[in-house]
């Protein structure tokens, strides 16, 4: 399992190749692009995630949990042929879920203990990509920085939720799983986001640039298109957390200097004040 | 840009008085004019009346804002509503009451679940001047912007509609006064009532929060009258390099955080006045670091913004968290250049705190002078500002907009 944590130039080169692609004078009709489902799933541990069920045996406390919401953005979603080439799904604009290059993967229905949700869930990426065998996936947590800082009150589904919405902080919770238990009964939270957010410049100006920008991606190289799919599992995520404790903010939002998000942080792969992650957890493949 | 907003012409909606306006405008000069139907006039827009003070400047509108009164109008009607939180207790002027100048006398603010704020209300005097809204947050420039966070925000909860917004929009769409008002605000949209117009309508009333007319603002238009001798003093100690309190509470907003229309830039500034230093290196108590939260800068530790003064003695207690309970006491904390917390988790010498402000440091005052300078303290209260009507609850008694408490 890899993660890769992606840089600008990363970023540059893909679209850099993509550009190519599409101006080289080809005289044989282009064939028809294929349409791509990814299938994604909500898991703590072995069962799958519901609203209203509580998960026995949860971090090294083995505290007993129930999860009060699951959702999750992610852009840039890529599929990679067996040559290591990449392209990018191109999403359908659903104007539900999907916009631009961002989806929302939503797994709460509102219901039960899921007070801050909505009845609908998504628990797919849709789009199209070039007929070609592929045989790996690349995505990046989050919503994109072009997104991230625009106006909350006029942006398009699925930017346009309230309970997503990070407004103090200058942009969105990328993901946010909250869960309930008799050791922490008023919760104790995973909101990923970017931390660090200040204007530039121009001080009339909300936030533009963000000193962590929290925004993890996750490369799987031996994925079957029409079989696999792919699960975040909350209960790798919190593995090496104590649930049963917590200090600062309620257990980990992403800020600096809170003592229960190294190993969060850590598990999404991401480097955290000096700690530094041996890979990431949350994602695999089935 | 206002300029070109004044010139602009709007369709209104007909109604008995838009009629009447449109045929006295008609007979007075528009006459002929045959491209309007028989259910359309053209109604002239004036530049939005501010009524200012003497000596005030426009606040700055952010750019693609349009005042009017109907926004203000519809914005004065949702700041008083308690239909704008999730369990209908608190609307804004729960924790922004007119009479302690849009504050709540509380330490910190108490949400509609109970939860408290780290911080102390912020003032709403002046708050279209202001472009840097909260204590120490660099983001919230706009008021617009501002008001998601109370509404929306989760950590703390203030009014607590996080994931509500579908409840919110039905429960506004329901009510006639509503229908009326946000048609009349939003006349170009095909579904008025929208978070964006929502939050856009709060932040047109908030910018008519003008206050100007203190004692001290009436002594400098020439009223000699209106500061007793001692406010006079003190206002000459205020204004001294031996007490240095003008340096961030300076200008006509007294407060170094300042803009206005036509101004050349906006200032923000952010001081640290040493009311912590836990750990002998500039500790502030966690969730409560200033600008530090955003920056990450070590010497952004406890960097907040210095308050407006107009109005300072109805806003008790003071400080971001609260943490002074008199105006009296402020002085003290000053005259010692910082504050000593002897034990306790935030035990510290506030005073030796390194990234304390420059203009804070120690100085004394005869028991005379501190009478002074808290004489012209209070001649900054503006009792016209805490009892206009235009700022007042508009909801007649009964209405859903109070709640089922009343």
């Amino acid at each position: 399992m890899l993660n890769i944590i992606r840089t600008t130039r990363g970023v540059a080169l893909g679209a850099a190749l993509l550009t190519v692609a599409a101006c080289e004078d080809d005289p044989v009709e282009p064939a028809m692009p294929i349409e791509v489902t990814l299938d994604f799933a909500a898991v703590v541990d072995e069962a799958a995630f519901s609203c209203g069920n509580s998960y026995d045996n949860v971090g090294t406390s083995n505290t007993t949990i129930t999860p009060v919401d699951f959702r999750f953005y992610v852009h840039d979603v890529e599929l990679i042929a067996a040559d290591g080439s990449s392209v990018e799904l191109e999403l359908t604009q659903d104007g539900t879920w999907q916009r631009d290059n961002v989806v929302l993967l939503d797994f709460e229905n509102g219901s039960g203990p899921c007070v801050n949700g909505t009845a609908a869930m998504n628990t797919t990426v849709r789009g199209t990509a070039p007929d070609a065998t592929y045989t790996g996936v690349r995505f990046t947590l989050g919503v994109p920085e072009e997104l991230n800082h625009a106006d909350q009150t006029t942006a398009a589904a699925p930017l346009d939720l309230t309970s997503l919405f990070w407004s103090w902080n200058g942009g969105y919770k990328f993901l946010r799983i909250d869960h309930t238990s008799d050791a922490q009964p008023e919760g104790w939270f995973v909101h990923l986001g970017s931390t660090g957010c200040t204007p530039t410049g121009d001080p009339t100006v909300p936030a533009t640039s963000c000193s962590n920008e929290h925004r993890p991606t996750f490369e799987f190289l031996d994925f079957d298109l029409g079989i696999d799919e792919i699960v975040a599992d909350y209960g790798a995520l919190l593995a090496n957390s104590d649930l049963a404790q917590n200090s600062g903010a309620k257990g980990c939002m992403s800020f600096p200097g809170d003592p229960e998000c190294a190993v969060v942080m850590n598990a999404f792969g991401l480097a955290y004040e000096g700690s530094q992650p041996s890979g990431q957890s949350f994602f695999s493949i089935r | 840009m206002a300029g070109d907003a004044r010139r602009r012409l709007r369709l209104a909606r007909v109604g008995p008085v838009a009629l009447a306006a449109g045929l006295t405008l008609a007979g007075a000069g528009c006459g002929g004019d045959e491209m309007l139907g028989p259910d359309q006039v053209v109604v002239p827009t004036g530049p939005f009346d501010w009524r200012l003070p003497d000596g005030f400047p426009a606040p700055r509108v952010p750019e693609g804002e349009e005042m009017s009164a109907e926004k203000v109008d519809l914005g004065l009607h949702l700041f008083y509503d308690v239909r704008l939180s999730g369990n209908q207790t608190q609307s804004c002027a729960s924790c922004h009451r007119q009479e302690l100048a849009f504050t709540d006398g509380l330490p910190v603010a108490e949400g509609s679940t109970g939860q408290l704020h780290p911080r102390n209300s912020m003032s709403l005097t002046n708050a279209g001047y202001q472009p840097a809204l909260n204590w120490a947050n660099p983001n919230e420039v706009n008021l617009a912007h501002q008001a998601l966070t109370p509404l929306f925000g989760e950590d703390p909860v203030e009014l607590g509609l996080a994931g509500m917004e579908d409840q919110l929009l039905a429960r506004l769409e329901a009510d006639s006064t509503y229908q009326r008002l946000f048609a009349a605000a939003w006349p170009d949209r095909g579904t008025p009532v929208s978070v964006e117009t929502i939050t856009r309508s709060l932040a047109a009333f908030q910018r008519t929060l003008i206050s100007g007319d203190s004692p001290v603002d009436r002594y400098r238009r020439g009223d000699r009258s209106a500061l007793s001798e001692s406010a006079r003093r003190g206002q000459a100690l205020f204004f001294s390099e031996r007490l240095e309190c003008f340096h961030c509470h300076g200008g006509l907003g007294f407060t170094g955080t300042f803009d206005f229309e036509g101004k050349s830039a906006p200032e923000i500034e952010f001081h640290n006045n040493g009311l912590y230093n836990i750990d002998g290196v500039g500790g502030y108590p966690p969730h409560n670091t200033g600008l530090h939260e955003f920056t990450e800068r070590p010497e952004d530790m406890g960097r907040f913004k210095a308050p407006t003064l107009r109005n300072i003695d109805l806003t008790a207690p003071y400080m971001h968290d609260g943490s002074i309970a008199t105006l009296d006491e402020v002085l003290d904390h000053y005259m010692a250049g910082g504050r000593a917390i002897v034990s306790g988790p935030f035990a510290g010498v506030g005073s030796d705190n390194p990234n304390k402000s420059g203009f804070v440091k120690p100085f004394s005052l005869t028991g005379e002078e501190r009478t002074s300078v808290l004489d012209f303290l209070r001649a900054l209260t503006d009792s016209s500002f805490i009892t206009d009507p235009r700022f007042a609850n508009p909801w007649p008694a009964g209405s859903p907009a109070h709640g089922s408490g009343s």
